[in-house]
Parts: structure tokens; C-alpha cells; sequence
């Protein structure tokens, strides 16, 4: 490891906006495990995106919401891609200056290793994303591979810096929905350790990567220090320290306002409008692919679809955006807006309306009863914003109360349990048309593997779907979902109205700031940001 | 005393025992596990349903309470207070790794506030009914109604915000050593503060109280009578016998040491054992909040066998053999 937990600590370093260190405020990462093979959420991210790099990335990021949605793969680890057979085998060529931080070069076996070690159930890995496209791939996550076995049918060695990638089928865009889940891994290392070792100390919290920065020093719950990685290959970063402070949202706030840190993730609404007014600080909102709006509960309402339509109608969106989300929301219905291929609705699907008028005449055709109580489940106190939107169904007849949850019983209470009618939520913003079909396939609750909460069910909906993923001509496939997107309008388990924005604020002098992307197949690239002077 | 202090330990045992029994039953009573808790409500897909149970089994969650109870108890009897489940680590080292944090901010708190307290509540008693006397205990009222996350945020605020003296958050700044230095005295100014006012006021109304009691009492007029001078009579006969009270006070103040503040140190994130306590409240990390849970009520109980003792040489009347 050549990241020394201590000498480095002892020079005392700038912090905030002084000079060449740039600091960042952020949640402390869960469980003190800093490894792109167990994450389970931001904070642990923010600290990977800086340290490890990805084989490839989807794409280079375009406008909006979305990686272009053409142009060349973004090369990372592999500094060369062939495709052998469309859509179903490549070849990648690993550069030769791309290094772990301890020196030792990364190769193709470390490619393997890291695949292996993703999809290897004996591992316990929490990889956001595996690959169970890859060929042999199901065979790994469904019954494992002793440590002495590593070898993946789908990854093979092509020579000492070449890795070649199968798949079971051809899949359109792969890399640019699967790139998330390829992590190189440091096997001279973590190929000594036993399984139930992978993530302990001392490289849970002192990583050996490859990416711009490198580990210097973590104190629990306070900071990771980070430092410029000279031999990263596209050159030192600009900033000679990377520091990500640990603390709750209003502290981190608050320190962003002292500036004694660079930028933070705020929360849309007063918190964000309150710091973009600071003369010093500027917002970057930045669109996030996760769909959201009101779900209803199939088994537990009736007429469930077309109260649904009427909860779209009812949602004013332009004024929740104005007055409480700083205006930072992307008005939205399609819930395919996100992926690669799928960005523009099908002619003939509404827009988005906010017309209360037509929601109440949706209802009067129901012959909803407007003194029913439907039960809306929330996990976090209620909020203004909570409480706007509960009001908004309200006053077109919709009486609601909370049903307030433990975020930790949410598996049993939402989505196992059927105790509930209404619950405000997303509908996925991955970017792999199988796992958003998790969210409306007919059973597929969660004991299925699937997170249909809402019991929704559609069947026709369904067999279009698995004809349109079978599909692996793109233009064919985007036809197929069109034909779904227009279904759904009608009879969806969600009425979508928007999507939402991570709004990142940075301190003024902060210059490139590239921040972490949600679940996004773009490397954000860190060793771009400085400060000015 | 000897025989004394050995019952009183002995009582200890199962007031420990009820207490543990009692914290078991009703953390593991709250809703959600410490597997549930580790899925991210926007997206679900880092756990299957199958992985779910899988890591319930391995964790022993799927047995009674009753037995794992009494699985945590032997255990513990061996001086193994558990692992973390969400970090993997010896309950006993992490609780131990932040004592030290926590002991940084409670120990000057308790002492300021000691200091404090008492020094305004015996000045307040001796001028009672002065200007000093009701500004004092206005203040007092404001700072006993207050609570100290109040303080703590407005401090943050006016101090950390606007006039950008004081650090907002964090034990050190990073890059400095993480060792006792300016650095952390700088850090702690906040958090100290933000904890001992609200004892400041709390400590002062009783040292007022104990100290105008004694000042009424028959034996203070026996000692003036006597001739004695204004200052003995004030600090030896009535301070010392306004003290008792106040070392009941104190001694509930003690168990702070160990168990941390879960607001303040959550507010400044500071890494001590009430940080940690808070996130394993949060995670559901059922090992973690019992051992943290058994060292406080330790401290607690402890702390009340302390206290009686002080009251012998506190108060000379008092004897316990």
C-alpha cells in the first residue's frame, strides 16, 4: 500500500478555499468501507469516484439529463475497445500507464479479478450494478466460485493487456447501461485476503486505487484526505489535495457558508435558495434520471389507473418548482426520458398538464367518494414540500394523512406489505430497461426479485416489454417502447410529473467542479477542478 | 464503608441486568433490522429478498429475543461486547476509540459548568434580590428553558457563520494532527460551550437554592452571634453545608463522560461515543447500541455510588458503616 495513513497527516494542509486543496462536504460513507465492490450509498461513492477508475464509461456527458447519446465509449482503464461482434463481443486493450497507487501496474487480470469478484456470490460483494448479461455471469451470482477458481466464461485474457468481454445475447448500448458495474480490482491484493476479509481494515478505509487521488488519511467520521496521484494517466490533477469532510446536511450548510468547505450536495428549497444567494456561491443543479411522482397501490384502490391519471392532473408542478424546489425540477411524464435511445416520447404522448379541472372530472366519473382517506406513506417527517403535494390532491378531492414509516421497515411496510394506498416515490432511474421493468412486471414484488410495490399489473404491457429487451435492432427497440410508453399513459402504476435535480453549490472560486453522478455512467472528472486564486 | 461500598457494587449486578434486559427488549422491538436499514429507500436493489433472509440467518437475527438475549449476556459476562454489523469491529474497541473524543468535550463542559454554576448561584444567593440576583436567575430561566441545540446552532451561527471565528464542525482541521493541540481546543470552543450553558443555569438555580437554605438556617445565626467573621460564616458553615445538594447534581452529571451528547456531537460532528450511538440508532446496529447502552448505564450506576460517597466528606454527619 503506498498511501501511509500517518506521515502525510503531518503536514499541516490548507483546508477550504486555500490554495490547492479542494474540500468537499458529504455524508460519512456507510460502514466505513471506501470499495466500489460494497456500496450502498453517496457517501461511500463521492470517495470511489475519486479513487478508482472504471474500465470504460458510457459516454462523455452531454446536455440535460443524459450522457450524449452518441459518440465514442469513454475510455478509462482500457485505453482501446474493438467491437468483435455487434453488440455482443469487444475486445479491450488496458493502457499501460493507468497504475494502482501502490505502483504496480493494472492488468488484464485485475480486469478479471474485479468482474469475478463482483459476480462472485461467495464473495458477499454489493456492487450497485453486477453483470448478469455476462456470459457465465448468472452461473457466479447463483452459485459462486471457490477463491482458487477465478475465471469468468464471459472475461477472458487476450494476451497480457487484453481482456475480451462476451456476452450471453446482443445487447444495444451495453456499455453504456453496464459500464457502472466493470471495476478493475487490485488483485495482488485483494487476492490474499480470505472473502470474509475483503473490506476490513486497513483497505476498507485506505484504498489502493487507481484513479486521480489517492488515500492519505481517514479519520472516522471526520474526513478523508486524498492526494494528487502524479501517475494518474491523464496527468497530476490541479488540485494537490482532495479533502471530503463528513457531517449532517444543515452542518455542512453552515460550513459552506463559513467556507470551510469547497461544495456540498444541498437540498432544492430554502437550504439551496438561502446559499445561491451568498455572493460567493453559485448552484449547479444538476438533473437527476430518477422519475418521480405519486404511485398507487393496485391492491388496495380501486380504479387504481385512473385515479392515477387524475393525481397527474392535479400535481402544479410550475408552482411546487417555483416556490419550493428552486426551480430545479424537470417537468416530466415519460418515465423513459432517461435512457440512451429512448430520450424522446413517441408522437401522440401527452405533456405534462397541470389542469385540476380535468382531475376532478376524472374523479367524478370514478364516482370517487371525496371523503375517503387514502393513506400515503412517507419514511421522513413531512415537509412543506409533502405537504404541498398532499394539499394539491386535496383540492381536487384526494383526501390523504401520512402514514409515517421507519425508513428501515420500508421493505416490509411498502414493499412487501399492502397496508397503504398512496406513496410518493420513483419509478428508477437506472438505465437498463430490465431493472426499471422490476418496478411494473406483474409480481415481481420484492420476495420476486422485483420492487413492484403497487401490485401493478399489466400483462399486454409486460409481453411488449420482453419482446422490446429481446430486440436487439435499437431502432426496432425503441419502437416497441413507444408502443409501451403509450400504454402506459393510460393505465401506469405512477403518475410521473418530474424529475428531480441533485443540486450541487459551490464556493465561486471552485473551477471545474465535476461532482459525483447519481448512478450515472460518466466519470466525473475530478482531476479537472481547481481553485482559483 | 468498606462493607458498604462492596453491597452497593453488589446491587449493581442486577440493576445491570434489568436495565440490559430492558434495552435489549425494546431496540430490538423498534421496527426495521439492521439488514432493512442498510437499503436505501430510493432504490432497493442493493439486497434481494434472499439476501435479506440469508444475512438475518448468519446474524442470528431470526431467533427469539429471549435467546439472543441470553447469547448477548454470556458473551458479555466473557468480556465480548459483540461486533458492529455494519462495520465488522469489536463493539468494545469502536466505543472505546471514541471515549476519548467525548471525555474532550463532556469533562470541560461539566467543569465550566461547575465552576460556573455554582460561583453565579452562590454570588446570587449572597446579594439576593440585587440587580445581580435577577439577572442572574433571567438568565438562569433562559438558559434551564432553552435547550442546548438552541446554543449550539446560534453559536454556530454567530460565531462559526458570520464572524467566522470558530470552527463549524469536526474534531480537527483536516491535514492537522489528530492529537491534543490548539487545533482541538479551537474545535471544542463551540460544542464545549453549546453543553455547558444549559448546566451552567441548571447548576446556579440549585447552588442559589441550597445556598439561601443554608443561609437561613439557625446555626449561621448561632455563628454570627458567635462573632465570627461575614466571610467564614458565608464560605465555611453555609457554603460547605450547601454543598450536599450539589453533589447529588454533579454526580448525575457524570455518567455524560462516558455516554457523550447524541445532539451536540451530532450537530458538530464530533466523532465521540453520542455520534456513535446516534448512527447506531439509525442503522440499526443492535451490538453497538447495546454496548454502548451497558457502558453508559455502568457509568450511571457508578456514578450514583460516587456520589454517595462524596456525601461523607462532604457532609460529616453522614456515615455509612
Amino acid at each position: 500500500m503506498s498511501a501511509n495513513p500517518t506521515a502525510a497527516g503531518q503536514a499541516s494542509l490548507p483546508t477550504g478555499l486555500s490554495g490547492t486543496t479542494f474540500t468537499y462536504g458529504n455524508s460519512k460513507p456507510a460502514g466505513n468501507v471506501i470499495n466500489p465492490l460494497n456500496t450502498i450509498g453517496t457517501g461511500q461513492n463521492v470517495l470511489i469516484e475519486a479513487m478508482f477508475l472504471r474500465l470504460v464509461y458510457g459516454r462523455q456527458w452531454g446536455d440535460g439529463q443524459n450522457p450524449a447519446d452518441s459518440g465514442p465509449i469513454d475510455l478509462a482503464v482500457a485505453g482501446a475497445m474493438r467491437e468483435i461482434e455487434k453488440d455482443r463481443v469487444w475486445e479491450f486493450d488496458i493502457r499501460p500507464n493507468v497504475k494502482w497507487h501502490d505502483g504496480r501496474p493494472v492488468s488484464a487480470d485485475d480486469v478479471i479479478y474485479g468482474i469475478w469478484l463482483a459476480l462472485n456470490k461467495n464473495a458477499k460483494t454489493t456492487n450497485e450494478t453486477p453483470m448478469p448479461l455476462l456470459k457465465g455471469g448468472q452461473k457466479l451470482l447463483d452459485q459462486g466460485a471457490p477463491p482458487t477458481d477465478v475465471s469468468v466464461d464471459g472475461a477472458t485474457k487476450k494476451g497480457d493487456n487484453t481482456v475480451r468481454i462476451e456476452l450471453e445475447q446482443p445487447v444495444p448500448n451495453y456499455w453504456v447501461n453496464w459500464s457502472v458495474g466493470y471495476w478493475p480490482m487490485p488483485k495482488h491484493i485483494f487476492g490474499q485476503l480470505p472473502f470474509d476479509n475483503l473490506f476490513d481494515a486497513p483497505y476498507n478505509t485506505m484504498p489502493v486505487g487507481n484513479g486521480p487521488f489517492k488515500a492519505v488519511k481517514y479519520v472516522d467520521g471526520q474526513y478523508m484526505q486524498m492526494a494528487a496521484n502524479p501517475d494518474f494517466y491523464l496527468g497530476k490533477p490541479k488540485t494537490d489535495n482532495y479533502i471530503v469532510r463528513f457531517g449532517d446536511g444543515n452542518t455542512l450548510a453552515a460550513a459552506l457558508e463559513a467556507q470551510e468547505i469547497d461544495g456540498m450536495s444541498a437540498a432544492a428549497g430554502p437550504v439551496y435558495d438561502h446559499l445561491t444567494s451568498l455572493p460567493y456561491v453559485v448552484g449547479n443543479p444538476v438533473p437527476a434520471p430518477l422519475p418521480y411522482g405519486f404511485a398507487v397501490n393496485y391492491q388496495t384502490v380501486d380504479k387504481a389507473a385512473e385515479l392515477t391519471r387524475a393525481i397527474g392532473y392535479a400535481i402544479d408542478v410550475a408552482t411546487y418548482n417555483k416556490q419550493l424546489a428552486s426551480n430545479t425540477l424537470v417537468p416530466s411524464n415519460y418515465i423513459f426520458g432517461h435512457i440512451v435511445g429512448l430520450e424522446t416520447p413517441p408522437d401522440g404522448f401527452r405533456k405534462p398538464e397541470y389542469d385540476p379541472e380535468k382531475a376532478k372530472a376524472i374523479l367524478k366519473d370514478l364516482n370517487w367518494d371525496s371523503s375517503k382517506t387514502l393513506r400515503s406513506v412517507i419514511w421522513t417527517p413531512p415537509t412543506p414540500g409533502t405537504d404541498a403535494l398532499h394539499a394539491m390532491l386535496n383540492a381536487v378531492g384526494i383526501k390523504t394523512q401520512y402514514k409515517q414509516i421507519d425508513v428501515a421497515t420500508i421493505y416490509d411496510q411498502l414493499y412487501r406489505g399492502n397496508d397503504w394506498e398512496i406513496v410518493w416515490t420513483n419509478l428508477s432511474g437506472d438505465q437498463d430497461l430490465a431493472q426499471v421493468w422490476k418496478y411494473i412486471k406483474c409480481g415481481w414484488n420484492y420476495d420476486q426479485g422485483g420492487f413492484n410495490a403497487e401490485k401493478y399489473c399489466n400483462q399486454e404491457l409486460d409481453a411488449l416489454w420482453q419482446r422490446g429487451l429481446d430486440e436487439t435492432d435499437q431502432t426496432k427497440r425503441k419502437q416497441i417502447f413507444d408502443q409501451i410508453s403509450l400504454k402506459l399513459q393510460d393505465t401506469s402504476p405512477q403518475a410521473t410529473v418530474w424529475r428531480t435535480a441533485v443540486t450541487y453549490v459551490w464556493n465561486k472560486r471552485v473551477k471545474g467542479a465535476y461532482p459525483y453522478q447519481y448512478r450515472r455512467p460518466v466519470r466525473p472528472a475530478l482531476e479537472k477542478v481547481y481553485i482559483q486564486p | 464503608m468498606t462493607q458498604y461500598i462492596l453491597r452497593r457494587l453488589l446491587l449493581v449486578l442486577p440493576l445491570v441486568l434489568g436495565i440490559t434486559i430492558i434495552t435489549f427488549t425494546i431496540i430490538n422491538l423498534a421496527p426495521g433490522d439492521p439488514i432493512t436499514a442498510m437499503l436505501d429507500p430510493q432504490e432497493m436493489r442493493q439486497l434481494t429478498s434472499a439476501d435479506i433472509e440469508q444475512r438475518r440467518v448468519e446474524l442470528g437475527l431470526n431467533q427469539p429475543i429471549p435467546v439472543r438475549y441470553l447469547i448477548w449476556v454470556r458473551e458479555a459476562l466473557h468480556g465480548n461486547l459483540g461486533y458492529s454489523i455494519q462495520e465488522k469491529r469489536p463493539v468494545a474497541e469502536m466505543v472505546l476509540e471514541k471515549l476519548p473524543a467525548s471525555l474532550a468535550l463532556s469533562l470541560p463542559s461539566i467543569l465550566i459548568a461547575i465552576t460556573l454554576g455554582v460561583g453565579l448561584g452562590v454570588l446570587a444567593a449572597l446579594r439576593q434580590y440585587s440587580l445581580f440576583d435577577y439577572l442572574a436567575t433571567a438568565a438562569a430561566f433562559f438558559g434551564v428553558s432553552v435547550p442546548g441545540f438552541f446554543f449550539a446552532f446560534m453559536g454556530m451561527y454567530l460565531l462559526g457563520v458570520k464572524l467566522q471565528v470558530l470552527p463549524i464542525f469536526g474534531m480537527w482541521t483536516p491535514g492537522q494532527p489528530t492529537e491534543i493541540n490548539l487545533d482541538l481546543v479551537h474545535h471544542a470552543v463551540l460544542p464545549v460551550a453549546a453543553l455547558a450553558i444549559a448546566h451552567v443555569a441548571g447548576y446556579m438555580r440549585y447552588a442559589r437554592a441550597a445556598m439561601l437554605d443554608s443561609l437561613a438556617a439557625e446555626y449561621v445565626v448561632t455563628a454570627r452571634a458567635k462573632g465570627i467573621s461575614e466571610v467564614a460564616v458565608q464560605w465555611v458553615h453555609v457554603f460547605r453545608n450547601a454543598l450536599l445538594p450539589l453533589v447529588t447534581i454533579a454526580g448525575l452529571a457524570l455518567p455524560t463522560l462516558i455516554g457523550g451528547s447524541f445532539v451536540i456531537e451530532t450537530i458538530f460532528s464530533w466523532p465521540g461515543v453520542g455520534l456513535l450511538g446516534y448512527t447506531a440508532i439509525l442503522q440499526r446496529d443492535y451490538p453497538l447500541q447495546m454496548g454502548i447502552a451497558l457502558m453508559s448505564a455502568v457509568a450511571v450506576l457508578l456514578a450514583n455510588l460516587v456520589t454517595d460517597i462524596a456525601y461523607c466528606f462532604v457532609d460529616p454527619r453522614i456515615r455509612y458503616d
